[in-house]
Parts: C-alpha cells; sequence; structure tokens
C-alpha cells in the first residue's frame, strides 16, 4: 500500500532545525485542530482546525488599509489606551485573510494553510541530508494529529518511503482504530501525559484519561513503539510532586524503564498568542525555576527512569 | 583555569588605549635618505636592517615570550610611506582617547612629512597614474570598487599605524612556510643566499638583479640575526636584575632560546614559539596568519612531551601567553571610510587547527585540543581560531570546538577540507600539496609559502545593477559608465533583463581585472620585501622577490563579488513580481527605484516579499547558483600579470555596510542607504525565515569549490546552544555542510538584548566579543552601522 499524496489538512507551521523533540535534527509538522483544550496550551493557534486570523497589535500603526479591505465589514479603527490600532469583530470575521494581505506593517497573519500531503512532504525531504547524518526525522505534531488521521497516516507512510524517519507528537486521545492505523508507520512515539487523576486531567483538558493512558499502553506495550513520556510541568496544575510521582510509577510499572521522561517547564509563550487571536485570557502562570525542574528530575529518576528537562 | 601568570598579563592588557608611535618612521626614513640611488630591494633591505638595529626592545615582567611590537607598550608605530595624517585628521582620530600621542612624537611625524612631498611612496600615488580620464578613472571613482576615490591625488587617504618590524609587502593575504622557518631557522637562508652569490656569474640580465636580491636577503637577514642576540642580552639584564630566582631562571632560558635561535633551528617546543613570535613580527601587519599550528608545532611538542621536558600545562600557558602577545599588535586606517571599511580595527591573525595530513587522514592531535582551550581560559579576540573539518574530525573535537563557540567569543570558525581541497585540485595542484592548505585574512586560500595573494579589492555588485537599471548611466553622476544595454522599461523578458545585467557586470569586471594588475604591478614595485620572500618556497634560489616571480600556487588577485545576494534577491523580485506574477510593470519597478519605494508601499511589501535566498526555494537558489557560476567562469577570461586568471573569492570583511551606504534601493525591497547582505552566502540580514538547514540548503546549491572563499555568518541564540546534545545536533549541522559542498560557517552566540545593551552602555560591555566577517573583536569597537546590522542579523532560535 502507498501513501496517497492528495489528502489535505491544515498545516499552521513547518519548523525546520528543531533539536529539542526528539533524536538529531528534525522538521516537526505542525497541524491544526485539537479535541483538547488545555489551559496551558503553547499554540492556542492550532485548536480549531480552520485558518484563523492573527493580529499583532504593537505592529499596527492603524493606517486603515484593512479596513476598506474587509468584505465582511469586520475591521474598524478604535482607540486603546493612548494609540489607534484596527479593531476585528470577531463575530463577523470569516478567517478569509483579505486584511493579511493589505497590511503593511505585517500585524496580520493568517494561522495555518490548507496543505496536501505532498506539498508538505516536499519541504521535509530538503531537509533530508541533515536529517539523516544527525539521526533524525520528522515530527508530527498539532494541534493534534490524530484528530485529522487519514492526513496523518499518509503523511507518514509517504515519510517512510522517502527513507525518514517518524515521530508523532500527540495526546493520544483517539480511538483504538485510529491509534492502530497511525503507530504502525510511527518510529518513535512521543507520548503526552498531562495529569493522573482522571477529573483534574478533564477539568484542565476537557477530557478524561483513561482512553490516554490506555492508548499509551497499547502503543508501548502490544505496538512496541519506542516511548518517549513527555510531561508538561505547569505550575499550579500538575508540576506539584504528587502528580509526577505518580506519573513516574505509571511509567515504571506499566511501561517500562525503556521509557524516557522528558519534563518540559511550561513557558510564556502562548499568553502572546492568546492575545493575537482576540482571547482574553487574564491569567499568567509561573514559569517553574531552575531549581525545581531539578528536583523533578532526581525524583522521577529515583523511579528508575532515565530523564532530561526540556524537549 | 589560567595561571596567575596569565591573569596578571591579560590584566596588564589595556583594550581601549593605544599611544601611537613614531620611533619606526624615524628610522626606516633616516636610512632611506642615507641610501638614495640604491635599487629598491637594497635599499628596503638596509631600511628595514636598520630600524632592527636601532629600534628599543624591552622585556615585559611575566612574558615567557619576547619581542615587543613598538616602542610603547600597546603602542602603534606609524606608516613609514608618505606623510602621517594630517593635524585636522589626527586630531579627529585622537578624540574620544581610544588613541594618543605625545608632543615630542607628534613633532617627529610633522618633521618627516616634508621628506615626502613630491616623492611619496604610497601605493595610491603609483596606482593614480594609471587611473586614465576617459577609461579606469571613472570606474575609481564609483564606488563599484569599495571605498570610492575622491580624488587621484590623495587616493583612498594616507597614513595608517600599527605595524610589524619588517617593511611589508602591502596589504596581501600570505602563509608563510612557519615549518621551514622554524625548523631550519633564519642563519641556514643567509648561509644559503652567501653560497648563491658565490656561484653566480654575471652571464646575463636576471643574474643582476639576482645578485642585489641576495645581496638584499643578507642584508635584511643578519640584521635578524643580531635583533634576536639583543633580545637574548635583553633577558639576561632583565634577569641579572631580577631577585626572584623562578623568574631568573626563565629569563636565563629565553636568553639561551634568542641567543640560539638567532644561528639555528628551534631545538624544542620553547624555542619554536619563540621563533614564530619573532618571524610573525617580522612580517605582520592586520592580516598575517598563523598557518597549521597545530601540524607544524608538534613535533616539537611529541619530543617535549615524551622526554619529559615540557608538560601539557606549560604548553597550554605558552599558547596562552601568545594569544595575549597577539593582543599587543594593532592596526589603525589612515583613511576614515576604511576605517569603516574595516571597523573595530580589524585584524586576522587566522591560526588552523584539524584538517587531513598529506595522506587525508585525520591530522588532529593534542595540541589542536590545547589551542582550542587556550582561547576558552584566555578570550581575546585575537588570535583566531579556525578548524579544518573532514569526514574524520573527531567528535570529541567538534565538540570542544563548539564549547567554544558556545561562549560567544565567535570561534573557531569551520572550514570545509574538501571544498577547499577539491578547489585546488581543480585548478591543478596536486592533491598531497593541496591537503596542507592553510588561510590568510579571514577565509583565503593559500599554499604555506607557495603563494601569495596582493589584490583584493571590494566589488560592490548592487552598484552594477543600479547601473544595468540605468541604461549604463551611473545615475549619482549623469556619466554613461557602462555600455547601452536598455532602458528598463523595455525589457519585455527575465531573460532580457539578466543577460543585460552580465554584459554590465562582465564590463565592469574587466575593469576590476584591470585594477588589480595595477596593484599587483605597484607591489611589484615599490614593496618588494626579502624577509617574505626568502622564506618562500625556493626563495634563495629562484634569485626573485615574492611579487616578481610566478609562484607555485599563484592566486595574486583575488575577485570578489560583494552583495551578491542584494543582487541575486533583486533579479528574483523582478522575475517573480514583474514576469511570473506580473503584480507590477518594468517601469514601476524603475518608478519605486527611483523614489526609494516612497509612495510605492504596496510594491515595496511585494518585493519585500518576494522569495529570498537563504530559504531553500528554487526561484531565487538557482539565480544565485548561476550567478556565482558566471562569476567564476567570468575570472577564467581575463589574465593577471602573472599569466594566471584571477580567482574568485567570496568575503565581504565589513564593505557591505559602507558599499550598501552609497548604494540606492534595490528590487529586493532594501532602501537606500541600506546595508548589504553580509558574507557571500549568508541569507540577506533577517530574510532567512525558514531557519538554519533551509539557509545551508540554498548555500549548497551553490558551487563553492571554485571559490578561494566563501563566507557564511549565523548568529545563534544562546538558548539553542544549551546542552551538549544541542552542540552534538549543531556539530552533526556544520558536518553535513562541511560535507556537501559547504566552504564555510561562523557562529555569533550572542542575544540581541545582549547587544542592544551594550550599544546603549558600551563601557560596561567592553570584552563583549562578536564575530563581524571573518574576524572577531570587540563590539564597541565597531561602528554603529555595523553593530546595527549584527543585530539585524537573523537570530536562529530554538524550537
Amino acid at each position: 500500500m502507498t501513501a496517497d499524496r492528495t489528502v489535505k489538512t491544515t498545516v499552521f507551521n513547518i519548523q525546520t532545525y528543531c533539536i529539542h523533540d526528539g533524536p538529531g535534527i528534525r522538521v516537526t509538522v505542525f497541524v491544526k485542530g485539537c479535541p483538547l483544550r488545555c489551559v496551558w496550551c503553547a499554540n492556542p493557534e492550532s485548536n480549531l482546525r480552520k485558518p484563523q486570523l492573527m493580529f499583532y497589535k504593537d505592529k499596527c500603526t492603524a493606517c486603515g488599509r484593512c479596513v476598506d479591505r474587509c468584505p465582511e465589514k469586520a475591521i474598524s479603527i478604535r482607540q486603546e489606551k493612548d494609540k489607534y490600532i484596527s479593531f476585528t469583530d470577531r463575530s463577523l470575521c470569516k478567517d478569509c485573510g483579505a486584511c493579511v494581505s493589505a497590511c503593511m506593517q505585517e500585524a496580520r497573519e493568517l494561522a495555518g494553510e490548507e496543505m496536501t500531503v505532498e506539498a508538505v512532504i516536499n519541504r521535509v525531504k530538503k531537509d533530508k541530508l541533515f536529517m539523516e547524518t544527525s539521526g533524525g526525522g520528522m515530527t508530527i505534531s498539532g494541534g493534534e494529529v490524530l484528530f485529522c488521521p487519514e492526513f496523518t497516516e499518509n503523511l507518514l507512510m509517504a515519510v517512510h518511503e522517502e527513507g525518514i524517519q517518524t515521530a508523532v507528537e500527540s495526546s493520544c486521545f483517539a480511538s483504538r482504530e485510529v491509534i492502530d492505523r497511525v503507530y504502525r508507520h510511527v518510529d518513535l512515539a512521543l507520548c503526552d501525559i498531562k495529569h493522573m487523576d482522571t477529573n483534574l486531567h478533564r477539568e484542565y483538558t476537557g477530557v478524561p484519561n483513561e482512553q490516554i493512558l490506555a492508548n499509551i499502553r497499547h502503543i508501548h506495550n502490544d505496538l512496541q513503539v519506542p516511548v518517549w513520556a513527555r510531561i508538561p510541568c505547569i505550575t499550579g496544575y500538575n508540576s506539584d510532586k504528587v502528580n509526577i510521582a505518580s506519573t513516574a510509577r505509571f511509567i515504571r510499572n506499566e511501561l517500562g524503564t525503556d521509557v524516557r521522561v522528558c519534563l518540559l517547564p511550561y513557558h510564556r509563550l502562548g499568553e502572546s498568542k492568546n492575545e493575537s487571536l482576540g482571547k482574553d485570557m487574564d491569567w499568567s502562570i509561573e514559569i517553574p525555576s531552575d531549581d525545581y525542574m531539578q528536583e523533578l528530575k532526581a525524583m522521577v529518576e529515583g523511579y528508575g527512569l532515565t530523564v532530561q528537562v526540556g524537549g | 583555569m589560567a595561571t596567575e601568570r596569565i591573569k596578571r598579563m591579560q590584566a596588564a592588557l589595556k583594550v581601549d588605549s593605544f599611544p601611537f608611535c613614531a620611533e619606526k618612521p624615524k628610522l626606516v626614513i633616516e636610512s632611506w635618505r642615507q641610501n638614495e640611488g640604491l635599487p629598491s630591494i637594497l635599499r628596503r633591505a638596509k631600511a628595514t636592517a636598520h630600524y632592527l638595529d636601532n629600534r628599543t626592545i624591552y622585556i615585559d615582567d611575566d612574558e615567557l615570550i619576547c619581542g615587543n611590537v613598538a616602542s610603547k607598550p600597546m603602542g602603534l608605530e606609524a606608516s613609514c610611506w608618505g606623510p602621517f595624517w594630517d593635524d585636522d585628521d589626527l586630531d579627529s582620530i585622537l578624540e574620544g582617547g581610544r588613541y594618543t600621542i605625545t608632543d615630542e612624537d607628534r613633532k617627529t611625524l610633522r618633521s618627516l612629512d616634508s621628506f615626502w612631498e613630491g616623492q611619496s611612496r604610497q601605493m595610491y600615488e603609483w596606482q593614480g597614474r594609471f587611473y586614465d580620464d576617459d577609461h579606469l578613472w571613472p570606474f575609481i571613482r564609483s564606488g563599484i570598487l569599495c571605498p570610492p576615490w575622491t580624488s587621484k591625488v590623495k587616493g583612498r587617504g594616507s597614513g595608517g599605524a600599527g605595524f610589524g618590524w619588517g617593511l611589508g609587502i602591502g596589504l596581501s593575504f600570505f602563509v608563510p612556510d612557519y615549518k621551514k622557518i622554524i625548523d631550519e631557522g633564519i642563519k641556514a637562508r643567509v648561509d644559503e643566499a652567501k653560497e648563491e652569490l658565490k656561484k653566480l656569474r654575471y652571464v646575463d640580465n636576471d643574474s643582476f638583479d639576482k645578485a642585489d636580491y641576495l645581496k638584499a636577503c643578507i642584508i635584511a637577514l643578519e640584521a635578524m640575526q643580531r635583533m634576536y642576540h639583543r633580545y637574548g642580552d635583553a633577558c639576561t639584564a632583565k634577569a641579572e636584575e631580577t631577585a626572584d630566582e623562578t623568574r631568573k631562571a626563565e629569563l636565563l632560558r629565553m636568553a639561551d632560546t634568542c641567543h640560539s635561535l638567532a644561528e639555528n633551528g628551534a631545538r624544542d617546543f620553547r624555542d619554536a614559539i619563540q621563533a614564530f613570535w619573532f618571524y610573525w613580527m617580522m612580517i605582520t601587519h592586520g592580516t598575517v596568519p598563523g598557518g597549521r599550528f597545530d601540524q607544524y608545532m608538534y613535533p616539537y611538542y611529541r619530543k617535549d612531551i615524551d622526554s619529559g621536558k615540557i608538560t601539557d600545562d606549560e604548553v597550554l600557558e605558552l599558547i596562552e601567553c601568545l594569544r595575549i602577545k597577539i593582543m599587543q599588535f594593532n592596526f589603525v586606517s589612515g583613511n576614515a571610510k576604511q576605517r569603516d571599511k574595516w571597523a573595530g580595527m580589524a585584524r586576522w591573525h587566522n591560526f588552523l587547527i584539524g584538517g587531513c595530513d598529506k595522506d587525508g587522514k585525520d591530522a588532529s592531535n593534542e595540541l589542536s585540543y590545547l589551542v582550542i582551550k587556550a582561547a576558552y581560559e584566555v578570550r581575546t579576540p585575537q588570535f583566531t581560531i579556525t578548524l579544518r573539518v573532514t569526514e574524520d574530525t573527531p567528535k570529541e573535537l567538534m565538540m570542544e570546538a563548539l564549547k567554544l563557540v558556545k561562549t560567544g567569543l565567535g570561534m573557531p570558525a569551520f572550514v570545509s577540507d574538501k571544498s577547499y581541497i577539491n578547489g585546488l585540485v581543480g585548478q591543478g595542484v596536486p592533491l598531497e600539496e593541496a591537503r596542507d592548505y592553510a588561510l590568510a585574512g579571514c577565509l583565503d586560500l593559500n599554499l604555506p609559502g607557495r603563494s601569495r595573494i596582493n589584490a583584493l579589492g571590494m566589488f560592490i555588485v548592487p552598484k552594477v545593477l543600479d547601473i544595468v537599471m540605468h541604461n549604463g548611466v551611473m545615475r549619482e553622476t549623469g556619466e554613461q559608465l557602462g555600455p547601452k544595454t536598455g532602458e528598463m522599461k523595455d525589457f519585455t523578458s527575465y531573460e532580457d533583463f539578466e543577460k543585460a545585467f552580465k554584459e554590465q557586470l562582465y564590463y565592469f569586471m574587466g575593469m576590476y581585472n584591470e585594477e588589480h594588475n595595477i596593484l599587483c604591478r605597484v607591489t611589484r614595485e615599490i614593496n618588494n620585501d626579502v624577509v617574505h620572500s626568502a622564506f618562500a618556497y625556493d626563495g634563495i634560489k629562484c634569485g626573485r622577490d615574492i611579487s616578481n616571480r610566478v609562484m607555485p600556487y599563484e592566486n595574486a588577485s583575488l575577485m570578489n563579488p560583494v552583495g551578491m545576494i542584494s543582487v541575486v534577491n533583486s533579479l528574483a523580485a523582478i522575475k517573480y513580481v514583474v514576469f511570473e506574477k506580473k503584480l507590477a510593470t518594468m517601469e514601476e519597478m524603475f518608478k519605486a527605484i527611483e523614489a526609494d519605494w516612497v509612495g510605492f508601499d504596496e510594491l515595496h511589501k511585494i518585493c519585500r516579499d518576494a522569495p529570498k535566498f537563504g530559504n531553500g526555494i528554487d526561484l531565487v537558489d538557482n539565480i544565485a547558483a548561476d550567478m556565482y557560476k558566471f562569476w567564476v567562469d567570468s575570472c577564467k577570461t581575463f589574465t593577471t600579470i602573472y599569466g594566471t586568471s584571477p580567482r574568485p573569492t567570496g568575503i565581504s570583511i565589513t564593505a557591505h555596510a559602507p558599499g550598501g551606504g552609497y548604494t540606492c534601493a534595490t528590487p529586493d525591497g532594501r532602501c537606500c542607504g541600506q546595508t548589504l547582505p553580509d558574507g557571500v552566502v549568508s541569507p540577506a540580514q533577517g530574510t532567512d525565515t525558514n531557519g538554519p538547514t533551509a539557509s545551508l540548503s540554498s548555500a549548497m546549491k551553490i558551487d563553492q569549490d571554485p571559490f578561494n572563499a566563501m563566507l557564511l555568518n549565523m548568529k545563534i541564540h544562546p538558548t539553542a546552544l544549551k546542552t551538549d546534545s544541542d552542540l552534538e545536533k549543531l556539530g552533526s549541522l556544520i558536518k553535513t555542510y562541511m560535507l556537501n559542498g559547504g566552504k564555510h560557517i561562523q557562529f555569533n552566540v550572542v542575544d540581541n538584548a545582549t547587544l542592544k545593551k551594550a550599544q546603549e552602555k558600551p563601557q560596561d560591555y567592553r570584552d563583549l566579543v562578536v564575530r563581524v566577517a571573518g574576524y572577531s573583536t570587540y563590539f564597541t569597537l565597531l561602528t554603529p552601522a555595523v553593530q546595527n546590522e549584527l543585530i539585524a542579523r537573523t537570530e536562529n532560535r530554538l524550537n
């Protein structure tokens, strides 16, 4: 069976020289659309499957070009604090991108572009030399890659056809059938474990964790795909020692000590992105200190696991 | 950890105050006056000898390698050839207090001025003789070569300060055969010259020149021997007045070394490093390299370590002493524009490590690591280090090199053995010789003792593009400078426009070649130098000065396209915007360029967004590959005074800043006066938005092998280099580039916040080292334009 390279999805970024999420030098393909709504989401522009308008108000000079260009009449000039900026009424905006090409200041951007497997492969292939010599490969991330399984499956197959290694970064929130379809083409599974308590998991992400944990067991134990467990450490949500210890126990007891653990300290990149998407998120999470991350690392290592902080 | 001695020496190294000194011009002119009528080669040898015999020498506290640079500590000896700066110029240079001069020295220099009236030996006056009004002069004035001349009388300006002990061969790029110099010593060449002279019979025309040459060699080299002895005596004298027994012993050992080097080759590692310094000072100016230091020094290291005569720590301390010693040598140009071009008192003292041996095997050794370690401990911008990378370069060596990169010192640079050696073999150099290549200047290829570069002008390619867009007219002056290749609005296809550009480019390259031939010829006339020549390949027996002979590897003239990437992006913009997407007409493009984009906001944005080199986009990368190939092919059609073709090269030093400063807007969206892309395969500042692999992929599409150098700068954010795994991946990135067509890469590891702070508070950031273009320097010594450009370069962040 060969890959169908005409399958499409919305891709919001293809990032090269990724050195922090898997072995070697990698190209990471970010797809749009995610069934989870983690409160700390670092890539809020990936939530919806359709392209989304992003607006950086610091760059806006209120020249008004976008106002004239918008077919939905969704944009107006407004005063905000001591300066004028263009304001987009999100209830009218259809994310068509007309204002993006009108803007001279690069204050407007459309996150996401419909791409075929073929188009993605063509970009990924350009870095093949670098991936080969460094032992790297392609990673698909999101959004949630299992939310567009047909695209993911065909992209993975196509990447293998090109002789490039694959990794998938996922929440593992999907049906068993989807897992089976996708993971037979995966060389390395980067699986997120966000919380061990299913009620808190539901509260922070919108979904429970039973299916997720079962899928990770299945991927590792039945499909025998190498797994890196990725634990985002979010102050006040899941980075307390009780939860991290319980996560470490799950990994050791139900998966195995061959699973590498990545402790990912929270970063603030998502906050400005939220703002540019017109989302009002008035909270700030404290970034865990280096010392605290080292404490967690030592603790998890106490379970006989290999641990790294970051990527 | 550096030793207490090294710490004291480093503290004594003042990097913000340099006195101008008048001793060298005074002594040189004294001798010059006494020897009127002698052939240039003898007159120069006598002047060299007179200076060496009478110059002030002293031994600094703590030093293990002796040989003071100038008559005053941290001093810059003024130029010998022609009037020093006039008072206005001098006062403006002294402003700010970085440079100083005593009243007495100022008076001495003024008294020498009159001597040069009407008989200056400044190169530019000789050049100016050949700049005919109806031919070369408009070209020289146009700024296509940076910097433009404003007057035949003043040329590029006068003066300059900071020279070595010899008279030099002008601004040249030359890698001495250090192995021969250190192994065999000075006297071996004196003896050889005497032997040759004995055998000489006056039976043909050349024999007269040869006699003068050999006598000149003996005069200058014997003076070197005498000076080595003088240093020996100075060490002994200092030992006598030293109470500390350890230091006394050191000084006596140094005295023994100096006396021995006057008569013999080096006996051990200490001798060898002292011999290196003496000879280096004899030939040095801003671009004198250290060659393959870990190779020619290794036999001494091995022997001394094996016999227990020296330890690794002692070797390390000696290399650190050399790093500090080299920082006592400085250079500043007399011309303000030239000072801009060489921002931050640019110097290139390139020491190579690693690479392959003559059999093609990995040549790295313990000294390679010690050289890196010395730079890690003594973080001065000089000397600079370049690691020759082969397939077999050990991973450990790459890691040590990258740990040094991580400090932000901007070194080592990485060069590809594969590309350099391929390039040489492609030019007919035997493989074994090619494998021993070394670099002078930042990256310029030479074979030790077997080649020298005398001409390396900065050709500002975007100036030519502007002339093409104006049908051969230089718009600033209205002169018809080039051929008439058509009005912009009349071009109906991209191919026609590209053809017109190539026609103009070739026309001006022809003039460039002529200008280089003039430079080579003038160098031959006025800058002959037996100190260089005697130690070159077959240097005594051939009986000729190094600039008056065809070298085994002939690369006297290098043709260097600065800002080519801006032209490539401009051609891509015209192709994409006008002819493919039809978003504008040629006429609109022309008007927008004329208006410096004012009133053409939309077209400006379209052009800025057009495909740019460095993102792995075929449309523009193919244009780059084609333009560089055209450059190479064109070079092959010209001839130098040595009968060979000029060689293509690709370095910009910092000429992209002043060159961009007087270049009008370009179709790539660049505004009038904006700095050009640095380097030669570096993407334009801030346009490589697809990350480092994409920018390297673009560069790999260019056939770099035929180029003498091909500079690629990459500024990398410290967060991308946090862990050993990050460094390993960067190492793998470098190796991939090096083994697949890349020639060179260097990194700046600093964040923009730091650079901006350094601009605001230079006094707090005096030690911030950055890599500019083949050389590292203190950030605060750079001109604001170059500082801004560094900040503008894309930061490659972690993902």
